[in-house]
């Protein structure tokens, strides 16, 4: 993002562009605050708005009483503040599937904007190290053996995990440790895996299991619950901590395997650590709410519009941006018509035609320009 | 500083090595030009000065840090020259450490040293091919290196941002660090360097001092071309004979 980088200090050699984009304004050192600042208050205003829409709308200025409430009790004794029902719908009803939106759209634009910066690509997303495959297949399995709603999550996690350990494998096989023998390893495994999640809808029962695991497949929050919560920031607090304590390493990455070496970092041992945690988390977010596509793809590249493609700011922002557009989406999906949309539907449906828009820029501009 | 002992390289799958019986030797504050065709090795041998390749025999011993100048360095992403700079202190802080407040200080020093401090914040993508080179050379300095290692670091750039690179190089040997360079340029070596390394294919590398190596006989064999060295006020000139300038 040069005008960005570029603005700010270096009015003397270079005039900042004025064909710049609408972000440029927030540059800078400082600028990086401000961005954060920006972001966390549109997150919060996009969390009241998501939380007051819906086929039973709450005031926005209830929605903000009953959250406040949690923290410093407000509410008039005799219950005449609010609705006991508006209560319910907001805390009990939307809460948890706004909550766990927004963390998967945090944690699939981390891993996004970690791998993208691991494999020097920026049209790498989280499916392609097999990750999301396997974990569809998991999911799949558990159904298909009417497995307790309980076995998905975890089923979804262990064979996610599992495909990345086939990626490495692979890479292995083919004879190199490098980006591109990766690549191929996690299409090789996506491909396997996507076989075995048709062979599995074919041997379902039609009338019965087949729509189960289709409408778990096209992703949804629908039954988000606060376990589902739990599930997910656990490994957000671990692999993708881990991650963003990498931040600089990815940096290091992104020029290249034999330039990272000559500086001194163990390459080997870095990917792994970066690949075994976006694993974990990808996993984690197909097992509470099925494949949810382009997200991790595209919000990475929104958030080095806003920030640059340093990753020790491009993580963060990449996380916020993450959440705000999955709250978004999911509001979309469950107030747009009667029926829900699935939200790997949506999500494809805008992240298709945003894709090409970004290829239209780059292509004017190159990818370093973007 | 530098002992190297009788090293060959063989690429896997390749019938012969791609250098063998490299020996050589340098001190602190000493600059050596490598000095070859392409694809004589200069490369390879490099990366083998920095443990990127496994040798097949030999030895090689650096007392202290090096560093790495690569000739360009590409990535998709567009990083401020600052950016670009502290990479250099975080491959020495570890996988999860952050650069803190010295290693942006050491970084604004280092740009201070090869005169770019005031290009900072610029895209460093958008810099021209001699400001890439200083860039990059400073951050080699960063990690505060015994040894620094350049591969081809004149060879994209125009007679005055080959100046600037080579007084750099030369500032950084009074410093006391050892300087080791590859070159398609005998001028240069003879003017810059110390000592010089002659690597052909297939054949023995022949090292010595510049002045003394650096002679019609060994440049015209290096490169299979009439080269003929002048002696000048100001130090003497190589020159190549191109087989067209007859024509001209």
């Amino acid at each position: 993002m040069t005008n960005v980088s570029q603005s700010s200090t270096t009015e003397s050699t270079v005039p900042p562009s004025k064909s710049g984009n609408i972000f440029a304004v927030f540059s800078g050192r400082s600028g990086y605050a401000l961005q954060i600042f920006g972001l966390v208050i549109i997150l919060a205003i996009t969390l009241v708005v998501a939380l007051s829409a819906g086929r039973y709308p709450v005031p926005f200025g209830t929605v903000v009483r009953i959250l406040i409430d949690n923290i410093f009790s407000i509410a008039a004794d005799d219950g005449s503040s609010w609705k006991v029902v508006e209560e319910r719908v907001v805390e009990l009803v939307r809460m948890p599937r706004i909550l766990v939106a927004g963390l998967c759209g945090a944690a699939l634009s981390l891993s996004g904007a970690a791998l993208q910066g691991m494999f020097r690509n920026p049209l790498v997303g989280p499916q392609i190290i097999g990750v999301s495959s396997g974990a569809a297949f998991g999911g799949v399995l558990a159904i298909l053996f009417l497995l307790a709603d309980f076995f998905i999550p975890i089923f979804a996690f262990a064979f996610g995990v599992l495909a990345l350990l086939i990626t490495m494998g692979v890479a292995r096989a083919g004879g190199g440790k490098n980006v591109l023998s990766l690549v191929l390893g996690g299409i090789v495994t996506s491909a396997f895996f996507a076989s075995l999640v048709s062979l599995v809808k074919y041997t379902a029962d039609p009338e019965d299991v087949l729509p189960t695991i289709v409408y778990w497949l096209l992703g949804s929050y629908n039954e988000s619950s606060f376990r589902d919560v739990i599930f997910i920031i656990v490994p957000m607090l671990t692999a993708g901590l881990l991650i963003y304590k990498m931040r600089y390493l990815i940096n290091i990455l992104s020029l290249g395997e034999e330039e990272a070496r000559s500086l001194g970092i163990n390459v080997d041992f870095s990917r792994w650590v970066i690949l075994l945690s976006s694993a974990v988390i990808i996993s984690a977010t197909v097992s509470v709410s099925g494949i949810v596509g382009w997200v991790g793809l595209i919000i990475p590249h929104f958030a080095r519009m806003i920030t640059g493609a340093n990753h020790s700011r491009l993580l963060p922002v990449s996380m916020l941006v993450g959440a705000i557009y999955m709250i978004l989406v999911d509001t979309i999906a469950r107030t747009a018509s009667y029926g829900e949309i699935p939200i790997g539907v949506l999500t494809a449906l805008l992240g298709a035609p945003i894709f090409g828009w970004l290829l239209y820029r780059t292509q004017m501009k190159g990818w370093s320009n973007d | 500083m530098i002992e190297v002992e009788n090293i060959s390289y063989c690429y896997p799958r390749a019938r012969q090595p791609i250098f063998e019986g490299h020996s050589f030797s340098l001190k602190k504050g000493e600059i050596m030009a490598v000095l070859g065709p392409n694809g004589s090795g200069k490369t390879t041998l490099i990366k083998a000065l920095l443990d990127l390749l496994p040798l097949r025999s030999g030895t090689i011993k650096i007392t202290g840090h090096r560093s790495y100048v690569p000739q360009e360095t590409m990535s998709p992403f567009d990083y401020s020259v600052r950016e670009i700079v502290v990479m250099g202190a975080s491959g020495q802080n570890g996988l999860f450490a952050a650069p803190g407040k010295s290693d942006f200080k050491h970084t604004e020093e280092a740009l201070q040293k090869v005169g770019m401090l005031e290009l900072i914040d610029d895209s460093f993508a958008h810099l021209s091919g001699g400001q890439k080179q200083m860039v990059l050379i400073a951050r080699a300095l960063v990690s505060n290196p015994d040894v620094m290692i350049l591969d081809e670091p004149t060879s994209a750039l125009d007679y005055h941002n080959q100046d600037k690179v080579l007084q750099s190089m030369a500032d950084v040997a009074r410093q006391g660090k050892a300087v080791i360079f590859t070159t398609h340029c005998p001028l240069q070596a003879l003017h810059v360097s110390h000592k010089v390394l002659l690597v052909k294919k297939f054949a023995k590398s022949v090292y010595g001092n510049s002045k003394d190596i650096l002679n019609e006989e060994n440049l015209s064999q290096l490169y299979q071309l009439p080269i003929s060295r002048h002696a000048m006020e100001g130090g003497d000139i190589i020159v190549p004979s191109y087989s067209t300038a007859a024509r001209a």
